[in-house]
This record gives structure tokens, sequence and C-alpha cells, in this order.
């Protein structure tokens, strides 16, 4: 039994030995490498492109304008296109795809694409998403700058008001941070002689880009395969294609060779997408007693020149309100709006942290107010285990209590909030948040079943054959963790293979915290179907009923007759070919059958108010940061952090430690130090040493708790944690160093800056 | 477990290596380099650590036909310490070797300070002192801290070898008193006479491995009835150089150190201080914390001079 267990990554020593080839270490025979010319301007009319001198420079093998491709827009879901893997007249951002090269070697690529002469007419460009929604703004595409709006209601808000004893009303800002995988975005394009095209890609949700590309370059998607190799980190960030996947394919098409096209870091910064910035509103309602009656929330979020993520982010702050927490009344209005500036994506949360960074704040404004303990006001308004919320949501797992009361203690809360300490000339103070992130996929795609398949080679080794997307999270370790204490066979006999659509069932990818759940139950009904086949060969081998066997250490036991092997597992799989004709073989599936009738708005999900089945289970956590701040320079440092995470059965502590630290390391550059700044729609920031993620030095100590908790539709109860981590940390700073200096910065992240200039206000 | 994962060719061309073709001079002296310097012009750049260099080659913001390789110029590199006359450094000695050299650490604990806190312990390894200086990087630790230890700089070029005080060295942004045939040969640190005391501070608003918004050192010395003989205060990282805070030693210098003067001091020292507005903070701000680091970083000198 291997659940539950620190079983390191079974492809970690190809990683920590620098063996393990990303997309931009794999090679293929007479291969080209590609750059991107991109758009100097936030906005400006294409009037001509003269490739002339950039093709007599030798060695330069492709070049590709808009006017080469296809010129189909590109938008996932398709109601949302707006973007053309290469411009044809108008740039909308600094960054947009203009030109391509493919060429010998990636230098005379960017000497060539440096050569191409291209002639623009600037136009006026539009970079404050409140502008973009006035009515005579210019508008970024014809149908207007607002690219997508919802409004969700529960209840009616106006009742709440009428109730309300204390009506509180603020608002929030929040910047663009950068995803910074280790791993930039590639892709390596190959065609066959039949025009059966092979695309080696980062991505995380590989059937879904295989069906994209197809799209872009106007070709059945049974031409496109897609290979995913392990993932340098991904966040979020490849959810949806990157130009550079048909740009890529386009130029192979055109050089007739196989073309590598990889993102540099500064590329990364300033076209590969980053989280959405959030403006919010809201307007609260709170009984005496700290009962949070009502909330209007009016979210404006800067779309960026391109849709991308947009509409599913904006609107997923939704779930802090009618999910984590029990509010009856509830108007949500989200607005996503285009500008010139670098389009955003999904990232880590998809939309949570901001929300949750406002709300979390809020919570805090209100229980000073209210005059009581934030930890309190939480525990009266938190939802529980097998609950239906006034929102619709029906939860079956939740432990959001249990994490307050662990965290709290942990950290010694009552001993420390609300009392003002001052140490060596530093304030101290503590803050507390609560998150929750969707569990086990969305199913507003209409699809989040998954299969998996099994077979047992005549030695007894293992292979898995799984859709689950390694980020770099250890997801493939937790399959085979699952395989193997289902098969009683050692973790060294399961090998995982997919990465690869031609091998691996339709799936919707890794996201939402789907892949523990979804690919792990999977994967288990897929080892319990060669399970049984086992079982029925090992009864026949030994004479023994099926009932009285029992699969362990790579051996077959008899129950009740002690702890003697009777057969190696081994011998079971050749004496199933040998002697009954037939290797062993399993297939397995999780079975979502409320995904199409969510998505069709037949049963509801949140997107179609009342509903609340939009996915299968949710995570909570509790987050508690301790904070110490210079009052002469502002400074913030974040001496502890502890975080109690219910996240189900934890299968694998390493990754889930490891998931949770780097979440919280994340979440806290959100707070405190990450800003992708944008001037006229130019990054000023386009690399490491301008941009800044948290060091090993600016990393408090952390520590973690995953309270127990059994998910009763996850595989061995679990639930999956990555995704939701970040999103309790910028509350919880905000409201530390609240605690701490008792100025309230309403704006991410909080700059030392921003906290002295605040202080020095307060003492005026 | 058998290899089941893509496996990485054992070589592979660098995506980000988008550096344009050059050939690389190796001198066998200084003067060949300098020789080959007023050849070329700016044709041609020495390279010491790279740590700089290669980035701006990366990203094309230099674009050299030739590299004068000077690590082979191993006899620059080197630190010498004599009680009378104090401390003299290579160009070419890293900054690691500066952080952990013993007589550096006894006689010059600032100047230790500030080299164990450039970059990290990769950079250090590699970058050199005199790299550090050409590159004329206000933000960079080592000219602040030799501007307030007094240093002076050995330039040699073709017409000979001259000194340059170290807070002059610096003229503006990546622009210094070095001609185009010069190369930096040798720093030059006095000794720390008794009654005095050098203090490093530097203040980073995000990472602590970021570039410092504020950088300050302060050297005093004082005699037996505590009157300042010198002061040399120093502003760096905020503005396009580095800055000499004159109105502030003036503040100090002859008078009975007391904490009232020290604070005056530490408030006037942003005086005709241009900061600049970016990313690392606004002109206020940097001004701002410019003062709290001087006031922390006078007294804790003093203190220092009175436990001694």
């Amino acid at each position: 039994m291997v659940i539950g267990k620190k079983v390191p990554r079974i492809e970690g020593v190809s990683k920590v030995s620098g063996n393990l080839a990303y997309v931009s270490d794999i090679e293929l025979p007479g291969m080209l490498y590609a750059k991107v010319l991109r758009s100097p301007f936030p906005h400006a009319r294409i009037k001509s492109i003269d490739i002339s001198k950039a093709s007599r420079i030798p060695g330069v093998r492709a070049i590709l304008t808009g006017k080469d491709t296809p010129g189909v827009p590109f938008g996932l879901p398709g109601s949302t296109e707006d973007k053309l893997p290469l411009c044809i007249d108008l740039v909308r951002f600094v960054g947009d795809e203009v030109a391509a090269v493919a060429a010998d070697d990636p230098e005379t690529a960017l000497d060539a694409v440096e050569s191409i002469d291209v002639e623009y007419q600037e136009l006026p460009a539009i970079f404050n998403p409140h502008d973009a929604l006035k009515p005579n703004a210019l508008k970024v595409h014809p149908k207007g700058n607002l690219a997508f709006y919802k409004r969700l209601r529960v209840g009616n808000i106006e009742k709440a008001y009428r109730e309300a004893d204390l009506i509180h009303e603020r608002r929030y800002e929040t910047q663009r941070q950068a995803h910074v995988a280790l791993e930039t975005r590639g892709s390596l394009a190959e065609w066959d002689l039949q025009g059966n095209l092979t695309v080696i890609t980062t991505t995380q949700t590989p059937h879904t880009a295989r069906t994209e590309i197809a799209r872009c370059l106007g070709i059945p998607a049974s031409k496109v395969r897609v290979k995913y190799p392990p993932m340098g980190g991904a966040f979020g960030n490849r959810l949806v294609i990157n130009m550079i996947d048909p740009i890529a394919a386009l130029l192979a098409r055109k050089a007739g060779r196989p073309v590598r096209l990889v993102n540099t870091r500064e590329e990364e910064f300033i076209a590969a997408r980053a989280r959405y910035p959030f403006t919010i509103m809201l307007k609260s309602a709170f009984r005496k007693n700290g009962r949070f009656i009502g909330c209007h929330a009016q979210i404006i979020g800067d779309n960026g020149a391109y849709n991308d993520k947009g509409p599913g982010v904006v609107g997923h702050g939704y779930r802090i309100l009618g999910v984590l927490y029990n509010i009856p009344h509830i108007l949500y209005e989200t607005s996503l709006v285009y500008t010139n500036n670098q389009p955003g994506t999904s990232f880590r949360g998809f939309g949570m942290p901001q929300s949750s960074f406002a709300i979390e704040s809020q919570l805090d404004e209100v229980a000073e107010m209210l005059k009581l303990d934030p930890a309190e006001l939480r525990l009266r308004n938190v939802s529980h285990a097998n609950m239906t919320t006034d929102a619709g949501a029906q939860i079956y797992s939740n432990e959001i209590e249990k994490c307050i009361r662990t965290a709290t203690a942990e950290t010694k809360w009552s001993k420390k909030h609300g009392k003002r300490r001052l140490k060596n000339g530093w304030l101290r103070g503590i803050g507390l948040a609560c998150t929750l992130n969707t569990g086990g996929g969305n199913r507003k795609y209409g699809y989040n079943s998954a299969d998996a398949f099994i077979k047992m080679s005549e030695d007894g080794v293992v292979t898995l054959i799984t859709p689950a997307v390694d980020l770099g999270t250890g997801a493939e370790t937790v399959m085979a963790q699952i395989v193997c204490t289902v098969l009683g066979v050692s973790i060294e006999d399961v090998r995982i293979v997919g990465r690869d659509t031609e091998i691996t069932p339709y799936d919707l990818g890794a996201l939402a915290d789907r892949t523990t759940f979804v690919h792990g139950s999977a994967a288990k009904s897929a080892a319990e179907d060669a399970r049984s086949e086992l079982l029925e060969a090992a009864s026949h081998m030994l004479d023994k009923p099926e009932k009285e066997l029992r699969l362990a250490n790579g051996g077959v036991y008899v129950k009740g007759n002690g702890k003697r092997k009777r057969a190696r597992i081994a011998d079971v799989a050749l004496y199933s070919v040998t002697r009954l004709g037939k290797a062993i073989t399993g297939k397995g599936r999780y079975l979502d059958e409320l995904a199409p009738k969510v998505a069709s708005g037949e049963q509801g999900g949140f997107e179609f108010e009342g509903g609340g089945l939009d996915c299968p289970t949710w995570s909570f956590a509790c987050h508690i940061a301790e904070v110490q701040l210079d009052p002469l320079t502002g400074k913030v440092m974040v001496q502890n952090y502890v975080a109690a995470i219910d996240g189900g059965t934890i299968i694998n502590p390493i990754g889930a430690l490891g998931n949770a630290f780097g979440g919280i390391s994340q979440g806290l550059g959100l707070a405190l130090m990450e800003n992708l700044r944008l001037e006229d729609g130019t990054v000023i920031n386009p690399n490491l040493g301008d941009y800044k993620i948290p060091s090993f030095r600016d990393t408090p100590t952390i520590g973690l708790t995953f309270v127990d908790s059994v998910d009763p539709l996850g595989p061995f109860g679990a639930k999956g944690i990555g995704d939701g981590v970040p999103s309790g940390v910028p509350g919880a700073i905000a409201n530390a160093i609240y605690d701490a200096a008792k100025v309230r910065i309403k704006c991410l992240p909080i700059t030392p800056q921003d906290l002295l200039a605040a202080l020095r206000k307060k003492q005026t | 477990m058998l290899a089941n994962y893509p496996t990485r060719p054992a070589s592979c061309i660098e995506e980000e290596a988008n550096m344009k073709p050059f050939k690389v001079f190796t001198p066998r002296s200084v003067s060949d380099a300098s020789l080959f310097l007023r050849k070329h012009q700016t044709d041609a750049r020495p390279i010491a650590g790279g740590t700089a260099t290669v980035i701006m080659m990366k990203e094309r913001i230099l674009t050299p036909n030739y590299l004068i390789d000077l690590k082979k110029l191993k006899h620059l590199s080197y630190i010498r310490f004599n009680k009378v006359t104090g401390l003299r450094v290579g160009s070419l000695t890293t900054h690691r070797s500066i952080e952990t050299n013993h007589a550096v650490a006894e006689n010059y604990p600032a100047l230790r300070e500030a080299f164990a806190s450039i970059g990290n312990v990769r950079i250090r390894n590699v970058g050199t002192i005199g790299g550090s200086l050409a590159y004329a990087e206000p933000q960079c630790n080592p000219p602040t801290i030799l501007a307030a230890l007094g240093a002076e700089v050995v330039l040699a070029g073709v017409r000979g070898v001259r000194r340059v005080d170290a807070h002059k060295f610096i003229t503006g942004i990546f622009e210094t008193k070095l001609k185009p045939n010069e190369l930096i040969t040798e720093v030059r640190i006095p000794r720390m006479p008794s009654g005095s005391s050098c203090k490093f501070l530097k203040f980073t608003t995000r990472s602590e491995e970021d570039k410092p918004s504020a950088a300050i050192a302060c050297y005093l010395q004082i005699d037996a009835k505590r009157v300042c003989n010198t002061a040399r205060l120093v502003v760096g990282a905020v503005g396009p150089r580095i800055y000499r805070c004159k109105k502030s030693e003036s503040i100090l210098i002859g008078k009975r150190l007391t904490d009232r003067l020290l604070a005056d001091a530490s408030e006037a020292c942003t005086d005709k201080i241009e900061a600049l507005d970016d990313i690392y903070g606004s002109p206020w701000y940097k001004l701002e914390i410019s003062r709290v680091l001087m006031g922390r970083g006078l007294h804790a000198a003093l203190n220092e001079i009175k436990e001694s």
C-alpha cells in the first residue's frame, strides 16, 4: 500500500540529472529553428510587409506572413474567436505576431526576422479598461470593447441591504502576474508526406490543442497528432494553445522540414499572456452577529487585446460567495474589457486569487467594525459537508471548519491577533484568509470523464495508458501509486504511457484540480478491471476460489493462510498467457454523466443560476500569515506561514507538499512583489532581473497541514490540491499587514513604497 | 522502472543564444589588450567574468566583433594587504575571493559585506571587481562602498597608468572615466586608521535578490575626543551615478558627533541627488529610504568606533 506514502517522483532522476528532454531539447533530423516577428506598437495598421531582404539571407528556409495563413480567427470556445495566428491588417498589442522565419539556426532566424520591413500606420490605443468602457472609447475590436458580461444572481440583494445592520463598500485592485514556468512555451512541428501533422508541444490540454491547431490550419483534427513531453511547469498558462503552434506548423509545411519554435524568456513575458488584472467593487451586507447576508460584487477584468480564457476567469470568484461562504443574497457582475494590453490567460486559481484578496480583505474590515474576531466571523459563515448552499452548490465533503481551527491553533492566533506588537523596531501582525477551489475538473466543457487502459506483460510488469498530463506536478507518480496499490505490484513495476494523442483516449486535460480525481479514478477502475482478470487466472492456477485470494507485494496470498506467498504475480501473468491463452488487460473509466447536462443547461451549473453542479468536488483551505513590518521603510517580511488544507486523502505527501509550497510561494509573489508592468502597452520588465519572483531568501518557514478528509467520490478519497493554493495568500498577507500597522492596502502587489505612503498619510 | 522518459541529446542548440558571431582575442598582457583596443575601438569589448556583457550580447545591446578575454591575465587576480599602505585588489579578482578573504574580513568588514551581498553566489564566483566598476551600474555594490572607503581605481592604457578617485570614476549610467584604450588594473583602498569605521547598507523592495532601490556607505573617523576628522558618505543605486554627500560630510567634519548631528547629516544626505523613477521606486521613496539607511549606517559606524 503506497497510498499516503512519500513516494519519490518516478521521473525524478531524469529531471535532476538534466537528462529529461523538454520540447526545447528535442531535435529531429533536418530540423529548422524559427523566430517570430512581433508588433512593436500597441495598435497599428499593417500597410506593407517587405520580406525581400530577409529572404536573401543564407540559411533562411521559409518566411511566413499573415497572407500565407488560412486567416481563421482563433478562440476557445469558438464563440470567443478574435485572434489570428499572424496578423493581417491590424496589430492590437505590443508582441502581436506579424511574421515568422524558419532557418538553419536560431541566430539566422533572428537576423532574418530583424530584416523584415513592416510599414505600420500607428493608431491611437487604449490601455485602461475603465476608459475602454466609456461610450466614445476607441474600439479594439469592431464589436466593441465589452468582450464578455455576465450577471449572476442569488436571492435579492436589495432585501439583504434592507435587513442589514452593516453595509460596507470598498474597491480593490490586482495586477498582472506572469506564470514564469521554468520551461518556456515551445512547439515542434513535422508533416509527413500524407499531410499528417505531428506537433510536439507544451500543453495542459493535448486533445483540445489538437482540435484547436487543426482549426487554425483548416485541416481535420484527425490529421493532427499532439505529443507532449513532461513539462517544466504550466500553472494554467498552457490551457489554450499559443499561436506558436500553428505558426510552427505552417512554417514546417512551407519549408518541408520539421520546425522548432520556442519562446525566449522575454517573449514569455511580453506575449505568452499573464494573470488578468481585476478591479473589484464589493458592497456587502452583514447582521450584527456577523452573518454575511448579501454581497454585490462588480468585477472589471482587463482582457487585453484578445479573449483567451478571460470569460471563464472573471466569473470564477463567485464560488467564494456561493460555495465557501453560504450567502443568501448575491449579485455578481463581471465585465471583461478589451484593451491594447497583452492578453491574459488562465493562471493557477483561475481568478480566485484576485477575488479572494478582495473578499478576504473586506471580511477583515467588517470583523473590525463588528468587533468580531476574523476567524470567528468566517466560522459563522462557512459552508459545511453534505449541504446545498443558498447558491445551489451541492457539497459532499467539506472540512473548512477543521482547517480554520487547525491553522488558528497552530499559530496561537487568539494570543496574537489584534494585539499590537513591536519588536526591535518592527511591527508584528497576523492575518487569515479562507479559500476554496473547484475539484475534479469542470463540467461546463460538456465532457469531464476520462478513460485509462492497463496491460500486463507476461513478466508481470504493468503499463498504464492514461491521458493524465504531468505539468511538473507529479501526476504520473500518483497514477503509478494508484495502479500498484490496486494490483499489489511494486511501483517499480508500473510504467506510464501517454503523452501522445494517438495513444491516449480523448480527454479534457489537466485543469481545475482534475488529474488526481478524474484520471486517478479512471486508472483505479482500469486497475480493478485488470485485477479481476488476474484473480481469475490465479484462481485457476492455484485451484482456490477468487474470493479467497489477495494480491500484495508482487504476489498472490490465500486469505487466512498465513503470510506465505503462493505465487508471484509475474507467474500468474505468464500462466494466463500460456495456459489460458489471454494476456491480462484492464479498461477503466471515470464517468461524469452530469457534464453534458450541466453544459447544456439541463442541470444547473453556476453559469446557469441556481445550479452548483459545475464540478464534482471542492477543496478548501485556511491560510495564516505572520508578518513583520519596518515602519520607517514599509518593508514587509513574512515570518511564518501556515496553511491547513482540505484536499481529501493525500495520495503522495511529497507531491502535495511540493505543490503547496510552490503555490504559497507563487501567492507571496502575487501579494508582495510580482507585477508585469506595462507602459503604453509595452512590458518594461520582461526578464527575471526586472520581474522578481520570490527566491528562497524571500520564503518564510511554511507549515502545512492536510486535515483529515475523505472525498466520497475521489480515488481513495482524494480531491487534488495544486490549483487553489495561491488563492488564499494575498488576503492573508494584506490582513496581517493591517494587524501590524493598521493600514489597509487595497491594491496588489503591496509594495513597501505604497505601505510607507499609507503609514505617512495615517500619521498626518 | 525502465527508461520511459524522453532523453536529452548530448548537445543541443540554445534557443536563447541569440548572439551575433564574434571572435575572441586573448591578450598576453595589459598593453597587448590596450593596443588591440586602440586598433579596434568599440568593435572590441573586454570581457572578464561576463556576468553583464554576455547578457547584453544575448539581448543584442552589445554586438562586438571581438571579445578581449581578460581571464588569461591571471596576474591581475590578487588581494594584497599591508598595514601601512592598505589593500590592493587586482581588477580580475572575483567578488567571491574578496568576500572570503581573511585580510578583508578583518580589516574592511564593510567591504566584505558589500561584496558578499552582490547578486548570488553564482554571480560572485565569476564576476570581478574591475568588471563591476567598468560596467558602471550604480545599483551594483562596489562603486558605493569603494567611494566611501576612499579607494582609487588604477587605469592602464597605451599612454601609461593613471589613478582616479572611486567616487569620480562613474560619470553617468554605464559611463566612466575609462578612455577607449584603457583597462582597470587595480583598486587601492587606504588603511582604516584607529577610530574609524565604515558601513554599507542596501535596501531591496521586492525580492531579497533584487537590485537595490537605495544603497549607502558611510565612513567615519574620529579622534579621542570624538571629533570627526574624516567623513565620506555615499548614496548609490538611486540615480544615474553614485553621490558623495558633501553637505552631510560638512555637517560632521570638525564636530563632536552626537545623535542630533548624525540625524542632521542623514537628513541632508540626499541633497542635490537626482533619483530615477523606475521599477525600484519613485524618487520620493528612494530618497526617503536613503536617509533612513544613512541614519542607521552612521549610528552603527559610531557605535562600532565607541565599542572598539
